[in-house]
């Protein structure tokens, strides 16, 4: 069970002055329980990537499978499939539409001609999900939430649809530190719970660093490194850089601490571990 | 009375939710922004940052209270075209704020609907656009810059009109790091090079810390005003608001706190390191 890209390239409007290749020759295989982070600075490629894994677009070469079935294919196997890729787009929020949250989410399960008992079971589980009180919110309108509670109303839509993988395109864009860190736990709590896989786009490397298994850095169309996150943030400085991904806050200040001479452990990831190196180095000097 | 470009006075602003209650996004503000300075608002969702902002060039008027533009009060609505010439708005989405097909063309819009004649309007857009550094780009397509170019094609637009005030409301919420940096200097440099008075919301501590002044918001009301570091080594209170104080505030406050003697100011990566050595 997976999702795999074989030598996949996506070229926007060949033929035409304004041909583009988006990505170009792209394999690799992503296990069913990853969480993977994609990286990568404006125009690298990843939306184009990530439009692939649910067959929003189709490789102009290569082909990518799920499940070992290739999305490419006229079959209602394929379609089917391409449903257990659940999207989140980038600011979600702009494509609510609905006059209320139900009927918003209820959107996508009604399409999959789920009859209506089954269909508010599934609406009432992803907006507990996503921390919205079914009782009060589920016949309010959703254009006078906050722009946090919409995005929740966004992503509860896609889980409603109960997908096995969910691709998330920047999904704390906007928000504030603490709507952040709600969004991030409500999906690392339906990774760990549903044991679904998730692959999240963002210029957030503190999160991806933090909740990621392995991180994807994107530059020019290509897969420049796969690893690790501390692998990646400690390997290839100026690879990263030129890809124009900034390393996490973390990493910047225990280089800047290191540069003053200050010996801490390079791999130092979290403020506790940090603060007890620091002491213990204070000790040290102390009793010399 | 003169150096005050922003006053509001008891400044309240009252609208009524889905459900018809009524809901108070702004109680009794006051504020003062001085010409020159760059004040930033930090606060969480639904704090009344942006409402505030709207406020500063009549988008929104108050419910009760004052709030004054160079002396103008904005429910004056005679005066609202004044008081829009006076203080620009750039918001959060590059794309919502682009009209033209042309980067010069959009930056003109401005200047072409006041009825500027049309030499001056080809000298201000030419400042306008040196001052973001876009000259280079002034005969592209706006939609194929990348987000942090437009934003700041977005700024030359309102350069163009020769405001008093830039009031951005998350101009960098949805740009990548590399844009972000690009409009942070390029608004800090407006600011410390032409003295252009700067209001900028943000939800980036770090970008907050180079503001003169900080202003903190929460339920409609500013609960704290000072300098960055004065706001950002209260660490602890911020985390209660929902923010985060940049990495290392933090980080000195926890050494802080484990006995160690650290200056209480602490807010970048160079002056802990630096107290750190120097503690030894």
């Amino acid at each position: 069970m997976s999702i795999k890209l074989e030598a996949v390239s996506y070229t926007y409007m060949p033929g035409t002055p304004y041909e583009k290749r988006a990505i170009s020759d792209i394999s690799l295989e992503i296990e069913k329980g990853e969480f993977v982070a994609i990286i990568g600075h404006t125009g690298s490629g990843k939306s184009t990537l990530v439009q692939h894994l649910n067959g929003l677009l189709h490789p102009t070469s290569g082909r990518v499978l799920v499940d070992d079935i290739d999305l490419a294919a006229k079959t209602p196997e394929a379609k089917k499939i391409a449903r257990s890729v659940g999207m989140v787009f980038q600011y979600p929020e702009h494509q609510l539409f609905a006059e209320t949250i139900y009927e918003d989410v209820a959107f996508g399960p009604r399409n999959l001609k789920l009859d209506e008992a089954e269909v508010r079971q599934r609406v009432e589980l992803a907006m507990e999900f996503v921390g919205l009180d079914y009782g009060k919110f589920a016949h309010r309108s959703p254009f006078h939430l906050s722009g946090g509670q919409m995005r929740r109303v966004a992503i509860a839509g896609v889980i409603a649809m109960q997908p096995d993988y969910l691709v998330l395109d920047e999904p704390s864009a906007g928000l504030d530190p603490a709507a952040r860190n709600a969004i991030f736990a409500e999906i690392v709590q339906l990774y760990r719970t549903r044991g679904i896989t998730v692959i999240l786009v963002t210029h957030n490397m503190e999160e991806a660093a933090r909740l990621a298994d392995r991180m994807l850095v994107m530059a020019k169309g290509e897969v420049r490194m796969d690893g690790k996150p501390k692998e990646v943030f400690r390997a290839d400085r100026e690879l990263l850089h030129a890809a124009g991904v900034d390393v996490p806050r973390m990493v910047e200040l225990v280089d800047a601490l290191r540069l003053k001479g200050i010996d801490i452990p390079e791999d130092t990831v979290s403020v506790d571990s940090l603060v007890r190196e620091i002491l213990a180095r204070q000790r040290r000097e102390n009793a010399c | 009375m003169d150096d005050i470009i922003i006053q509001t006075k008891d400044l309240c602003h009252l609208y009524p939710n889905g459900d018809g209650e009524l809901i108070r996004a702004l109680d009794k503000v006051s504020v003062t922004i001085r010409r020159g300075e760059f004040v930033a608002i930090i606060g969480t969702n639904g704090s009344g940052k942006s409402t505030l902002a709207k406020h500063f060039n009549a988008l929104l008027l108050p419910s009760a209270g004052q709030c004054l533009v160079d002396g103008l009060p904005v429910s004056d609505t005679g005066d609202m075209w004044a008081i829009r010439q006076k203080v620009g708005m750039v918001f959060q989405n590059p794309d919502n704020q682009i009209v033209a097909a042309v980067v010069e063309e959009d930056v003109a819009f401005g200047p072409e609907n006041l009825g500027v004649p049309p030499l001056e309007i080809r000298r201000r857009v030419d400042d306008a656009l040196a001052a973001v550094d876009m000259t280079d780009y002034r005969l592209h397509a706006p939609h194929l810059l990348s987000g942090g170019q437009k934003q700041r094609i977005a700024i030359a637009g309102v350069l163009a009109i020769r405001p008093d005030c830039l009031v951005l409301d998350e101009p960098t919420a949805m740009l990548d790091p590399l844009g972000r940096e690009e409009v942070l200097s390029t608004v800090s440099r407006l600011n410390k090079e032409q003295g252009m008075t700067v209001v900028y919301i943000t939800h980036f501590m770090e970008e907050a810390v180079f503001a003169d002044r900080v202003l903190v918001m929460d339920k409609g009301r500013i609960i704290r005003e000072g300098t960055p570091k004065e706001i950002f080594s209260c660490v602890e209170e911020i985390a209660a608001l929902g923010l985060e104080a940049p990495l290392a505030a933090e980080v000195a406050w926890h050494l802080r706190n484990r006995g160690l003697d650290l200056p209480a100011d602490i807010i970048t990566d160079e002056e802990l390191a630096l107290a750190l050595c120097q503690s030894n």
